[in-house]
């Protein structure tokens, strides 16, 4: 995966999400499926669903909201949950 | 009218010609056989149920027996539900656990008009405890000692849940304790009514309790659940309760039913409706006073 990839999220406006206080649960109608996802993966989808970006992008994003330093080894926990995300089919490349 | 008014003759007529109809809970279910020692088995264990002779059955279960091919000296089972075999044929003297799986089949595959959780359901104080457990967790064990100090049995298998208001059906079968329950429940509660022990099978040996004759006669009286707990039997543990994420909860009942991807949104607006309404908790046990001492102290704080 890419760190030049730009990433965007897959039928988001499909979803169902319930907040359950900083774990979610995400029913995709397009699998069929419920998905538990953290506050840091859905940081990450509701992210892409305002803009496509690099694994680049996101991590200065989240580095802001999480007040974490957007070092090599934060970015390679990013794209842990985009490979995640992507698996799921939750996000999608886009360039 | 109850199997036990009629005489067993006209039991077996029943069950070997026009067929049985029984009431379980929200379905009625039509079973043949020609097999008198699980007519024999059958009314002594269904002797609380409600005959519905002139009702529409939802399912109509066969057992039957056959040659084997390869030893044809020998006779086996055979489970029908519509005529069709799901299952292949088995011991003669399996009768009866294969009649009860083949009906528990019959309810997970034809019923999606209720969403199906794989959980215990017992109903206490006017509200429905969930005990939705993986097989081997002890939840039939857990269930059966409940129901006989004071809970009301719902199932031991399903949690049929009405998805749109919350409401949940009782449906009191037979309960199947397996291996070391067995012994296990006979200990503490000599007072069960067991059928007999049916060695060999593919989940070892089986003995099916009857439900308590209230639990049966109250089977059309639903309830909202209050609690979710997941329960595991550890030999020697002590008694622990722990609070479980709303979260955890939502994803350990949902990946535990029977027809929640069929049902798809309906099936998560359901959970996530059932998980707000109720306290949900992982439960460690191995005493089973203690574990009904805590579970009665937890309704009672309602």
């Amino acid at each position: 995966m890419s760190t030049h990839s730009f990433w965007q999220s897959n039928n988001f406006q499909t979803l169902l999400i319930e907040d359950w206080g900083g774990e979610y649960t995400v029913f995709q109608p397009d699998s069929g499926k419920t998905h538990y996802l953290n506050q840091m993966s859905m940081h990450i989808l509701s992210f892409l669903n305002q803009h496509s970006a690099s694994v680049f992008d996101i991590s200065s994003h989240l580095g802001e909201q999480f007040e974490q330093n957007s070092d090599k080894e934060f970015q390679q926990n990013i794209q842990k949950i985009l490979y995640h995300l992507d698996a799921l089919g939750l996000i999608k490349k886009v360039k | 009218m109850m199997v036990n008014q009629i005489p067993f003759e006209e039991f077996h007529m029943l069950l070997s010609k026009q067929g049985l109809r029984v009431a379980v809970g929200p379905f009625n279910i039509c079973i043949h056989t020609t097999h008198k020692p699980l007519a024999t088995k059958l009314y002594m264990l269904y002797r609380h149920y409600r005959l519905a002779q002139d009702e529409i059955a939802e399912f109509h279960v066969r057992i039957v027996i056959e040659r084997s091919f390869s030893n044809p000296l020998t006779r086996k089972v055979r489970f029908l539900l519509d005529g069709q075999s799901p299952f292949e044929s088995f011991p003669l003297e399996q009768a009866l656990a294969v009649l009860e799986w083949g009906i528990n089949l019959a309810i997970a595959v034809r019923v999606n008009h209720l969403l199906l959780l794989h959980s215990a359901v017992v109903e206490k104080n006017g509200h429905v405890i969930l005990l939705p457990a993986w097989p081997g967790s002890g939840k039939t064990t857990l269930c059966t000692v409940l129901t006989h100090r004071g809970f009301r049995l719902f199932s031991d298998e399903f949690g049929l849940m009405e998805p749109h208001q919350g409401i949940f059906y009782p449906i009191p079968r037979l309960m199947p304790l397996k291996n070391e329950s067995i012994e296990a429940i006979r200990n503490y509660l000599p007072e069960v009514v067991m059928g007999q022990l049916i060695p060999n099978t593919q989940k070892g040996t089986v003995a099916h309790v009857c439900p308590s004759k209230e639990s049966i006669q109250l089977s059309k009286q639903v309830a909202k659940a209050k609690w979710i707990i997941f329960p595991k039997w550890i030999a020697n543990a002590p008694l622990k309760i722990e609070a479980l994420s709303d979260a955890q909860a939502f994803m350990l009942l949902a990946s535990n039913a029977f027809n929640y991807e069929v049902l798809g949104a309906t099936a998560f607006q359901a959970v996530t409706h059932l998980i707000s309404s109720c306290n949900s908790y992982k439960l460690v046990y191995s005493d089973f006073d203690e574990v009904i001492a805590a579970l009665k102290k937890l309704v009672d704080e309602v």
